[in-house]
């Protein structure tokens, strides 16, 4: 018999594996220049949180149920690829439609399973590891959020989904996920608290948005909730949802 | 029924998934009438929503038959 897993745990799992996958294969797309497009990343996403959602609503989290929605995410996705007509001109713009980006999305999509469903929520391997995985979680949710919103504007403004390709760089975002990622692997694994680490977690994140972005108070003010939501999200998750006692802090030292 | 009920809404989303993703658009405009007033790619993204559903439904039913390791 299947293992039931409550709505909400579905919901927020299904959310933060969906926004590391996703965001893991578009910072692979901006270092080899394929394009990362508001529409696909929208489709993608959707997919692999639907695919997610349903398998651990219905049927639960485990090895099999992530080895079944990490390979059928991502096949159902190029079919998705296959079938539609393409929105961006492929004579200009390389995207992620050939048959080997299926591995690179199931690959991303293990990363994405395992440092949430192996190290953070079953507590397998040193704190250290554990600590990691949460940062990364953590740092690859904010810069999604981040991404969403600045993709977003750009597409809505101008409607012209080839300015809305050039919005993103490889070197700022990486510079920014790996600052993110740093920052909360120490608060994580250092500070204990719960006030003390959001405090850190907060002020780190919006000065690292706003050091990296070259100054936008714009994107400090999106922070607030791009890095807030996941924070709250995952202490609710782990602390409410999941019954681990203490939240985020519990993966500290 | 009501133990095979995964699978027919497995058999059933699975259906109209494919029928929409792979269907002509023609075909499901002009001929079947069901085209919603829709693009082709909207047409896609219903089919791909529905086999999502179809194929997670028809998983569960396997897991409910077979039980998982």
């Amino acid at each position: 018999m299947a293992r039931d897993v409550s709505f909400r745990e579905a919901l927020v799992f299904s959310f933060f594996v969906s926004s590391v996958m996703v965001m893991l294969d578009a910072l692979y797309h901006l270092g080899t220049s394929t394009a990362v497009h508001i529409n696909y990343v929208l489709v993608k996403i959707t997919i692999i949180f639907l695919v997610l959602f349903l398998t651990t609503y219905w049927v639960g989290k485990g090895k099999n149920e992530g080895i079944f929605a990490c390979i059928v995410g991502p096949v159902i996705f190029y079919i998705y690829y296959l079938v539609a007509d393409s929105t961006l001109n492929r004579a200009v713009f390389k995207v992620d439609d050939s048959f080997g980006y299926i591995f690179l999305h199931i690959f991303a999509f293990a990363i994405a399973y395992i440092a949430l469903y192996n190290f953070v929520l079953n507590r397998r391997g040193s704190k250290e590891i554990q600590a990691g995985a949460l940062s990364l979680i953590m740092a690859f949710s904010v810069f999604a959020l981040d991404s969403f919103y600045r993709l977003g504007k750009v597409q809505i403004q101008t409607k012209n989904e080839e300015l809305v390709v050039a919005v993103m760089g490889f070197g700022e975002s990486l510079y920014l996920v790996l600052f993110l990622m740093v920052l909360y692997f120490l608060v994580f694994y250092y500070l204990k608290g719960g006030k003390t680490q959001g405090i850190v977690y907060m002020i780190g994140s919006l000065l690292g948005v706003y050091v990296i972005s070259g100054g936008s108070v714009e994107r400090v003010l999106v922070g607030v909730v791009s890095a807030g939501l996941p924070l709250m999200l995952m202490n609710y998750y782990l602390s409410r949802v999941v019954g681990m006692n203490n939240g985020v802090k519990s993966n500290g030292k | 029924m009501e133990n095979n009920r995964f699978l027919w809404v497995g058999i059933i989303f699975g259906l109209i998934g494919s029928l929409y993703t792979f269907g002509k658009y023609k075909f499901i405009k002009l001929t079947l009438g069901i085209g919603l007033g829709l693009r082709h790619n909207d047409h896609v993204m219903i089919g791909i929503l529905s086999l999502c559903v179809g194929v997670v439904a028809l998983y569960r039913w396997l897991v409910d038959r077979y039980g998982s390791r």
